[in-house]
This record gives C-alpha cells, sequence and structure tokens, in this order.
C-alpha cells in the first residue's frame, strides 16, 4: 500500500488524498471505517471498548428505534403504507448506525423486526423488489421462518417469479408441513405455474 | 604409426568421460535452475485466497509513527487510533480465520479429487499458517497497550466483525435491486405497470383472491405432500 | 564365438524390429484414427436412429452463422474428415512396413528350431517302432545312392542336405548321446551358436554414417524422449483431472472461497469469471486492446444472436466461435468445484448460463424457452406475454406468428416442430427407496420410508412429455414399481439407468460444437439451502424419448406411454435417527430451457416395524420418534421444530395478512420468539463478508 496518508492530531482522524480515494476505492473505504471506529471508541470514553452484553446496548437508541417502530406499525394499521414503510427505513438507517461494538445479538433482533415490517410495507406499496430483498436478506440471517418463506415468495409471485415463489413456498413448507397459508399459496402459484405454460391437470 | 594411433587413443579416452559428465552435470545444473526458478515464479504468480489485507497495512503504518522517536505530537497518532487500528486489524483476521475454517473441508475435497493444483493447495495450507501467525502477533500487540486486554480483545473484535457484515449486507441493498432488476427485466420506475412488469395490480390481485377457488394440484406436488403428511 | 555382439549386415533382424516399432506407432494410430471418423460422424445422423431426437442443425436451417460454424467444425475435424495429416501418416507407415515385410527380411533358416518330428513328418507321441519305419522309408527316397541321376546340382545337394537332416532326426530319437543333446540344447548336435546382433545394418555403424547415427541416438535419449516425458507430466501437472487448467481452477476455487454474500450471484457475473480463465486469456492474448472487453463484447454477441456485423467484427468470427466453443467445459468445471462448496446460487446460475451459451440465448429476462427456438425476433418476443413453450401450443397460428415475430409459414412450422420435440419432464413420483425394505404387505416400510443407516437411492418415476402434450394420464400406482430382479437387487441405479436409451445430441444450432442432451441432478438441503454435503452431481443421459411422438390424444390417453426412471446414487448412508428429513431435487438439462425439474422430496426414516407386538411396537416407535426429535434439536440449533407448530403464530403473521391488512405486530411478536431460538446460528452467515460497500459517512 503505497498511499501518503495524513493525519490529523486534532479530530485524530485519518485521511487520504482525494486523487488516490477515486484510485483506491478499497483503502478509503478501510480508512472510512477506522475513522468511525476511532470516533466510536472516543465518543465510548473508556480506555479499552467494554465488551458486547446486553447490558451495555444502547438503552436511549433502543428507545428511539422502539418509538420508529411503534409509528410505522400506527401508520400501517391506519392504511398508510408509504408512511409505514417511510417510519421502517429511518429505523433500519439508525439501527445501522449503532456503535460497532454493541451486541450482535441485540442489533440482529432489532432489525430482523424492522426488515419483516418493511417488506410487509412494501408488499403493501407494490415496492416487490424491495420487499423480495428485505425478506431475502431475513432468510439470509438465518431467520428460516415460514413467515419469510412467505414474504419472499409472494414478493417473487409478484415480481413473476414463478418458479421462484414455488420453491419459497414449498422450503417454507419443509420447515412446517401444516402452515395452511403457504399451502394455499402454493396452490395458487402452481396454478399459475400450469396457466403459463398452458397446461391443465 | 602403431604407436601414434595408440596414443591417439588413449588421449581421447581421457578426455571422453569428462566431457561427458561436464556436459551431462551442465545440463542437469541449467535444468534445475531452470526449474526452481520456474517454480518460484509459479508460486508467486498464484494469487493469494484474500485480497491484500489493507487493515494490517493500515495499523503498521500507523506504529511506525506511533513508535518514531521523532514523531512531533503533531504526527504522532493518538492512542485511541492505534487501538481502534487493532481492533480493525483484528476484525479482519477473524473474519479470515472464520473463512478458513469454513472453507477447509471443501478445499479438502478438491483436492483429493483432483479438482485443483498442488500449488492451490499448498497455497491455501500456507494461508492458515500465516492467519494463525496473525492472530499471535495481534496478541502481542494487544499487550503493549493494555495488560490482560486480549480476554477482552477478541470478543470485541468478533462482535464488530459481525456487526460490520450486517452493515455491509444493508448497505448493498440498492446495489442488489438493481442487478436484480437487470436480472428480471423488471423495471418500475417509469411508471407503475411499466411494460416490462405487466400488469403487477392484476396479479395481485390473482394472489389474494384465487384462493377460493381451489383447483387439484398438479400429481408431483400431490404425492410429496401425502409423503409430508403421512 | 557364442557372446559375440554383430550388426545386423544381412538384414536378419533389423527389418523385424523396424515393423515392431513401426506397428506398435501404427497400430494405434490407425484405431484412434477410426474410432474419431466413427465419432465425429454427423451426430445428424446418429440422432436419425433415436426416437424424438430434433432433426435439425444450422445447416438444415440455414442460420446466418452457418458458414462460420461449419468452417470452424471442418477447422476442429482437421482438414476434411478422412484425409487428414493422420491419414497420410497412417498409409505412408503402412506402406514402408508393406514393402519392408516383402523386400527387405531375408528368410532366415531357423537354425536353433529343430524339431525331429517334424523332420520325420511324424506325430510327437509315435512309437519307437513308428520312427523307426518312417525313417527307413524316407532314407530310400533321400539317400544319395538312390537318387535320379539327371537331377541338377542345386537338387541334388537339396536332397542332401534333407538326408542329414532325417539322419540327425533319427538319432535325436533314438541315440542316447543326440538324444540328450537335443533335450538339453535343443539340438542334436549340442550348444549352437548364439548371436546377439545389434538390428542396425552395417552401413549406419560404419563408415561415413557412424557420426550421423551417435547425433540421431543423442537426439533421441537426449531430446525427443524428455520431451515427450516432459510434456506429457507437464500437461498432468498444469491441469486438474477434469481437463481444467490448474490457474483456471485455483481463480474458481479463490473466487468461490470468497465469495460475498453482499452480492448476487448472477449468469452475467459468472461470465465474467469464465473470462478470467486461463484458457480463455491464452487464447485471446493476441486480440487488441484489452483482450477481456473483447471477448465479453464477442460473447455478448453470440449470446443476443447478433450477426450484423461491422467490418473489423468479421475478421473475428471464428474467434467468437472458438470462444465459444469453450464455454460449456469451463461452466462444467466451475459447476463442479462450486458444489464441492455446496453453493445452490452458483450451481444453478451456471447451468443457466451453460443454456445461454449453448443456445445463443441472452442470460437475462424471462424469454429464454421462447427464444431457443430459431427465427425467433428478440424484439417481438420480450414484448408480448408468451414465456413459454406449452402457452405456445394453445395458440392458433396466426397469434403464434405474431408470438415469435415469425411471418414465414414454412418458417413457423420448423420452430414449431422443434419446439414440440424439446423434452419436457412430468414428475409421477419422487423418493427415497432401498430395494427390497418398501414392501409393506410383507411388513416392509411404506413406500417414501427408509430404514436407518442404508444404502438409498432415490427414485424418479417420470414422464418425457412435449410442451405440446396437455394435462397427464392416469398412471396405475403398479406401473411405478421397480421389478426387483437379482440385478436390480444388486446395483438398482446403474441397473435401471442404462436399461434406457441414450439421449440423442442436442439441438443447438449456434453452438459450434457438439454434445449429448442429459440432465444433471443435484440434491439440496432445505435447512441450509446448500448441495447435500458429501453428494455427487448426478448425470442422466439415458431416457427413452418416445413419448414425444405420441399425439395430444394419445398422450392423455396413455396409449403407448413410456415411463422413465432415474435413480440417483447417495453416496451417503441414510441418517441414524429417525425423523423426516427435507430435500429440494433440481434436474438441470444441459441444453435446453424449459425442462427443468426442482421439487420437494422428503426422507422420511423409520425403522422397520418389528412383527410381534403391535401395540407395543408403536409405543416403542413413539418414544423413538420422541428421542429422534430431541437429538435432531441437539443437533441444529438454527431451527427448532416447537416453535412453528404454534397455531397463534403462524395465522397473525405474514405477507399476505399485510396485505389483507392484518396486523404487523402482532406478526412481528411472533418472530421476536423466533429469533432468540435462532441465536448462535446467526452468526454463521455473516462471518464471510467481503466486498464492502458500507457508507461511513
Amino acid at each position: 500500500m503505497n498511499v501518503p496518508l495524513a493525519y490529523d492530531a486534532k479530530t485524530k482522524q485519518l485521511s487520504l488524498p482525494k486523487e488516490a480515494e477515486r484510485v483506491v476505492p478499497l483503502v478509503k473505504l478501510e480508512v472510512d471505517q477506522l475513522n468511525t471506529l476511532v470516533q466510536e471508541l472516543i465518543a465510548n470514553g473508556s480506555d479499552v471498548p467494554p465488551p458486547p452484553t446486553p447490558e451495555n446496548f444502547n438503552k436511549d437508541m433502543s428507545k428511539m428505534i422502539k418509538k420508529l417502530y411503534e409509528g410505522g406499525v400506527q401508520a400501517f394499521k391506519q392504511g398508510k403504507y408509504e408512511e409505514s414503510a417511510k417510519q421502517f427505513n429511518i429505523g433500519v438507517a439508525m439501527i445501522a448506525r449503532r456503535t460497532k461494538f454493541e451486541s450482535f445479538q441485540g442489533t440482529l433482533q432489532e432489525l430482523g423486526l424492522f426488515l419483516m415490517s418493511r417488506a410487509d410495507a412494501y408488499l403493501k406499496t407494490k415496492n416487490y423488489l424491495g420487499a423480495f430483498n428485505d425478506a431475502d436478506m431475513l432468510i439470509g440471517m438465518m431467520m428460516v421462518t415460514p413467515d419469510n418463506f412467505l414474504r419472499r415468495g409472494v414478493a417473487n409471485y409478484l415480481l413473476g417469479n414463478y418458479e421462484d415463489a414455488r420453491a419459497d413456498y414449498q422450503r417454507g413448507l419443509s420447515f412446517d408441513p401444516d402452515n395452511q397459508r403457504l399451502t394455499t399459496e402454493l396452490e395458487i402459484v402452481l396454478d399459475k405455474i400450469l396457466e403459463e405454460n398452458g397446461d391443465y391437470l | 604409426m602403431d604407436e601414434e594411433t595408440a596414443e591417439k587413443i588413449i588421449k581421447v579416452s581421457i578426455w571422453t568421460p569428462l566431457l561427458y559428465v561436464g556436459v551431462l552435470m551442465t545440463c542437469f545444473i541449467v535444468f534445475s535452475v531452470l526449474y526452481r526458478r520456474r517454480k518460484v515464479e509459479n508460486l508467486s504468480k498464484i494469487e493469494p485466497i484474500f485480497p491484500e489485507n489493507h487493515t494490517h497495512s493500515l495499523y503498521l503504518f500507523l506504529k511506525q509513527q506511533y513508535t518514531n522517536p521523532d514523531a512531533t505530537k503533531e504526527s504522532k497518532p493518538h492512542e485511541k487510533v492505534m487501538k481502534a487500528a487493532l481492533l480493525r486489524r483484528g476484525v479482519e483476521a477473524i473474519r479470515r480465520s472464520l473463512k478458513l475454517k469454513e472453507i477447509e473441508p471443501s478445499f479438502n475435497r478438491l483436492y483429493q479429487e483432483g479438482l485443483i493444483g498442488d500449488e492451490m493447495f499448498k497455497n491455501f495450507q500456507f494461508q492458515a499458517k500465516f492467519q494463525e501467525m496473525d492472530l499471535k502477533d495481534i496478541v502481542q500487540e494487544c499487550e503493549t497497550y493494555k495488560k490482560g486486554w486480549v480476554n477482552q480483545f477478541f470478543p470485541v473484535a468478533q462482535e464488530i466483525c459481525f456487526n460490520e457484515a450486517l452493515r455491509r449486507r444493508l448497505a448493498s441493498m440498492d446495489e442488489r435491486s438493481k442487478t436484480f432488476s437487470i436480472q428480471w427485466q423488471y423495471f418500475v420506475d417509469k411508471s407503475e405497470g411499466a411494460p416490462a412488469a405487466p400488469a403487477p395490480v392484476e396479479k395481485e390481485k390473482n394472489a389474494i383472491e384465487n384462493q377460493k377457488e381451489k383447483v387439484e394440484e398438479p400429481t408431483v406436488e400431490k404425492t410429496e405432500e401425502a409423503k409430508v403428511k403421512a | 564365438m557364442a557372446s559375440e555382439y554383430t550388426y545386423d549386415d544381412e538384414g536378419e533382424t533389423w527389418p523385424f524390429f523396424v515393423l515392431a516399432v513401426l506397428s506398435f506407432i501404427l497400430i494405434p494410430l490407425t484405431i484412434s484414427w477410426g474410432l474419431r471418423i466413427y465419432r465425429q460422424d454427423n451426430p445428424l445422423s446418429i440422432n436419425k436412429d433415436i426416437k424424438g431426437a430434433i432433426l435439425e442443425n444450422e445447416t438444415t436451417l440455414e442460420l446466418e452463422n452457418t458458414i462460420e460454424i461449419n468452417k470452424f467444425q471442418k477447422k476442429q475435424k482437421s482438414s476434411a474428415k478422412y484425409f487428414n495429416k493422420t491419414f497420410f501418416a497412417i498409409v505412408i507407415g503402412w506402406a514402408l512396413c508393406l514393402y519392408i515385410a516383402k523386400y527387405q527380411t531375408v528368410e532366415t533358416q531357423l537354425i536353433g528350431a529343430f524339431d525331429p518330428y517334424t523332420i520325420l513328418d511324424i506325430s510327437a507321441f509315435s512309437s519307437e517302432k513308428e520312427v523307426k519305419s518312417r525313417y527307413r522309408k524316407l532314407s530310400l527316397k533321400f539317400h544319395p545312392d538312390k537318387l535320379p541321376k539327371d537331377l541338377t546340382d542345386a537338387a541334388k545337394e537339396e536332397m542332401e542336405a534333407n538326408f542329414i537332416q532325417i539322419n540327425l532326426a533319427y538319432k535325436a530319437l533314438t541315440d542316447e548321446v543326440t538324444r540328450n543333446n537335443f533335450l538339453r540344447y535343443g539340438h542334436p548336435d549340442g550348444p549352437q551358436e548364439i548371436k546377439h546382433g545389434i538390428a542396425i545394418p552395417k552401413i549406419f555403424v560404419e563408415g561415413k554414417y557412424s557420426s550421423l547415427m551417435i547425433v540421431v541416438y543423442f537426439l533421441l535419449i537426449g531430446g525427443v524422449l524428455p520431451f515427450i516425458v516432459g510434456s506429457w507430466w507437464n500437461n498432468v501437472k498444469t491441469h486438474t483431472k477434469r481437463g481444467l487448467h490448474i490457474d483456471t481452477a485455483a481463480l474458481f476455487a479463490r473466487k468461490l472461497a470468497d465469495k460475498s454474500p453482499t452480492k448476487v450471484i448472477t449468469p452475467y457475473e459468472l461470465l465474467d469469471w469464465v473470462c478470467q480463465s486461463q484458457e480463455i486469456v491464452s487464447m485471446t492474448s493476441h486480440l487488441p486492446l484489452n483482450p477481456q472487453i473483447v471477448v465479453k463484447h464477442l460473447i455478448s454477441r453470440h449470446l443476443f444472436r447478433d450477426f450484423e456485423l461491422t467490418q473489423d467484427e468479421t475478421k473475428y468470427e471464428r474467434e467468437k466461435l472458438a470462444i465459444v466453443a469453450q464455454l460449456p467445459k469451463l461452466i462444467d468445471g466451475l459447476i463442479e468445484i462450486a458444489s464441492i462448496f455446496r453453493f445452490t446460487d452458483v450451481v444453478l446460475a451456471a447451468s443457466d448460463l451453460r443454456k445461454c451459451v449453448v443456445q445463443g440465448v441472452p442470460p437475462i429476462g424471462k424469454y429464454q424457452e421462447i427464444l431457443q427456438l430459431p427465427y425467433v425476433d428478440p424484439k417481438v418476443v420480450s414484448q408480448q406475454e408468451v414465456k413459454k413453450l406449452g402457452k405456445l401450443f394453445t395458440l392458433n397460428k396466426e397469434e403464434q406468428k405474431k408470438a415469435l415475430g415469425i411471418s414465414d409459414d414454412a418458417k413457423l412450422e420448423t420452430a414449431l416442430s422443434i419446439a414440440k420435440s424439446i423434452p419436457m419432464i412430468r414428475v409421477l413420483d419422487a423418493a427415497f427407496v432401498v430395494p427390497g425394505e418398501n414392501n409393506e404387505a410383507e411388513g416392509g416400510l411404506p413406500s417414501g420410508s427408509v430404514p436407518p443407516s442404508a444404502q438409498a437411492h432415490i427414485s424418479i418415476k417420470f414422464l418425457i412429455k412435449s410442451p405440446y402434450h396437455k394435462s397427464c394420464p392416469e398412471i396405475d400406482d403398479e406401473d411405478l414399481k421397480d421389478e426387483e430382479t437379482i440385478e436390480y437387487m444388486r446395483d438398482p441405479v446403474t441397473t435401471t439407468n442404462e436399461s434406457q436409451p441414450l439421449l440423442p445430441y442436442t439441438y443447438a444450432p449456434y453452438f459450434p460444437s457438439n454434445f449429448r442432451n442429459n440432465w444433471f441432478g443435484y440434491l439440496i438441503s432445505q435447512r441450509d439451502n446448500k448441495l447435500v454435503e458429501g453428494s455427487s452431481v448426478a448425470t442422466l443421459e439415458n431416457v427413452s424419448l418416445a413419448n414425444l411422438a405420441l399425439t395430444k390424444e394419445q398422450f392423455i390417453k396413455g396409449e403407448g406411454l413410456t415411463i422413465s426412471t432415474f435413480k440417483i446414487a447417495l453416496t451417503t448412508p441414510t441418517p441414524g435417527a429417525e425423523g423426516n428429513y427435507t430435500f429440494r431435487l433440481v434436474l438441470k438439462n444441459n441444453g435446453y430451457f424449459g425442462c427443468d425439474v426442482d421439487i420437494p422430496i422428503t426422507m422420511t426414516v423409520e425403522q422397520p416395524k418389528v412383527p410381534a407386538g403391535k401395540i407395543l411396537t408403536k409405543k416403542v416407535r413413539k418414544i423413538m420418534e420422541i428421542q429422534g426429535d430431541a437429538d435432531e434439536e441437539d443437533d441444529d440449533t438454527d431451527y427448532s421444530g416447537s416453535d412453528i407448530s404454534d397455531p397463534e403464530e403462524d395465522s397473525l403473521a405474514g405477507a399476505l395478512a399485510a396485505l389483507r391488512g392484518g396486523s404487523v405486530k402482532s406478526s412481528a411478536k411472533g418472530e421476536e420468539e423466533e429469533e432468540e431460538d435462532d441465536e448462535g446460528d446467526n452468526e454463521s452467515i455473516f462471518t464471510d463478508i467481503n466486498t464492502d460497500t458500507e457508507d461511513e459517512s
């Protein structure tokens, strides 16, 4: 790494020359991540970052996030889906701004909650790609619940990916063979696939 | 005449074996030199599994300034900066170690089945060893800042590792959306119900309302369902 | 005298030596040449003998790139079919052999081979009496005194020689000393002179050719031999067992090892990897500017069937075909490595990419099934609704023309006839089977169940159908059972698979080389969506396509229907614990769109019933089931079955509830509890993120 780095003692930040930022975006990213961590460490006060426990999970932040969540749910109930999606969006952004050495489990739980709700709001506002993305991330986070497969399946269905939707429902059913909703949705998509093929049984 | 020929024969018989051995030896030496050079070249040509470790070099850069006796107060990094840099180095080291552990069985199988070359496998083993050394090095560095920090260092670094991964995944969402919309040729931004995504409204209606009219399932699924229930 | 080295002056042995060497080279060469001719036979003529095969190629379809493809294929076959370099080498070689055999070999007297029985012309089991009488007869005939007077000198000499031979032979059989000599040395005169000849004519060793000989010798030992061995070894070292360059294999392994979960794996992404392979790079290093960009441009022109060329591009038409011809091999290599990493997304995307390359169809959008047909207009196709071949056959002629963008009647007919012959699969039954265990009537397991720790296989019963066929005929359950013959019991998988005819060559007119059609089977675990550990890729290459020739009515009625079977061997035994194990079985065709199979399949592991004490057994089984479940929960922390069956949660949650205006909050509540269960394993998925797109500001 042959890049001239500058250190500012006042802000305790590192910086790259402007022209280098474009040439080595990965280094720029590293520097940025380091700077964020430095800020977080300084803000934290203690000389070394504390081990992550539920106790030192930022309670103020949790409160704010919870408020956003409740707001989103309220809006959803009133049928203001755009508003609701926006609230969830802000919430997700806020979660991402938590200090990095806070408990991962806590963050994950919060995020899971928001993503599920946001996916539902997105489905309502016809942002199917967004809904798919959220459900996809939930499944990627190993939250392999039948509901998340239902979400991704429905998003896939509405995106016209019938085969993918079918696979999602079937995978969901493999975790809960008696899931009524998945079964009905599966039937719908199977009919749709037959229809697309100009076939019948 | 006879003597002369005899002498000639003797002369040749002295030089022939020497010449023979000489030629043979040079051949071998040239070959081994070339072979070794090529081998080294090949080894250095093989790309490592992971790209350049920037956290590592960044830390070394800061460390050099930190320990430089000539450094002014202005250029000497703050201790917290050093700790943060070491944490980031630890994060990357943990990520790589976990990754290596995860892919180890795959690499063993690839090698056993002859799907990758010797050099790639050696490279992998080397990487694994190197990672261990890197972790040990980090432990030592860690002790220079605060005694006993090691016990806390790795849990914290691991937490940062996971958290950062989560954030990266979140941040990649827009990019993923773009990829998907190209892959499926599904574009919505033109206006609702763009031609590429024909009548989503109608489909949605189907999804909800079709539930009433149950038609027979295809046989495959039927048998599968039956099995699941059985 | 006995151990003297002599050069072969009279040409007694060297012609034989040369003949031996020549035949060593010539025989394999001739066989390989013959095989190549046999194999390179036009795939169309092979397909003609296979029922249901598509009998069209670029030449019969008169496609835009026919000339180039034919040129490429000719080059591949190295200058015409029969009269290539190998052919001439073989002809000259055999001519040389003939010449040497006829004119250079001296009829050698087989001095060493002395057989008294042959000389006396009697059986080896004759008694002494018989020998004596025979000798007397012969000596009368050949005795020098008894010879006719009018014989020439030469004839006389021959007769005399014969007489001596006869005498010797007689003595060998009667006289004690001669007999011993014969037994010990093979000749009645005692030890014979043994010649150690060097099979080189003397002129090459002595005189002016001697220095040349040494040079030849040196070149042979010091140059040619090490070169051959070296290049062979080098080839072994630089290529993996599957013929992939090791650098390419390393590239794929590296890409997969550090695969970032933030990045979507699309066929295009994989094409990018493949283009970086050593094979493509070394092939295209002579291209101007940035070869990678040129390569991608060329491939993209192939995928979009773009034949409107600028003058610059015409030059690269042959390169394009050469690159395209390489791709499937590379993609297969990638699939193989990815399947060891168990990456479902890579394997499936790569399979799709392979088809796109083979058919000349873009890897984006959802119209591949229609676009794989000839003569279609991609612009028209992507603007209409019909995406599937099956749908196409429900339309009338005018609608079909509109959907495909074909205006010519004959062309439409051809396109439809090809569409009709694309073999679709309708799965009738798919289950895990342990031969001999599923006979419920005799106290075996119900079908679909397997005993623990047994050697099972997957048995798929299916119909090959044309997209033109609709619905599904009634199939008797009995027809889905395998006949359990002795051979079947010994090796159910190969016995069943190989009893069916081989699939024909794939119809792929835009692709420059020929390959057989087949399906690749992948078993995926539903739990983690990864390929099952230790499973290998199964290949379905033997299927009868006879069903494709049936009419619609025949198909529905099931007249003359062929039910096909595909069996996939499992490399690992069934799990030891009872319970349900869920999988997803995917069959991917290597050439056609629309004929893939993707079905869920459950393995129910169950102890075979113990015949005595039914109630007790039931109890035991129940207990065992509970234990089995408990075991499972210990093993798999990522998902415990306990909370899914709770009806409250699943009735409240879900996108559909949301769509109907159901409460999200309650759904979220349900999830909150679940997530706690998920702890512990949540982490693993996130350890491997690399490409960073994080916005830090």
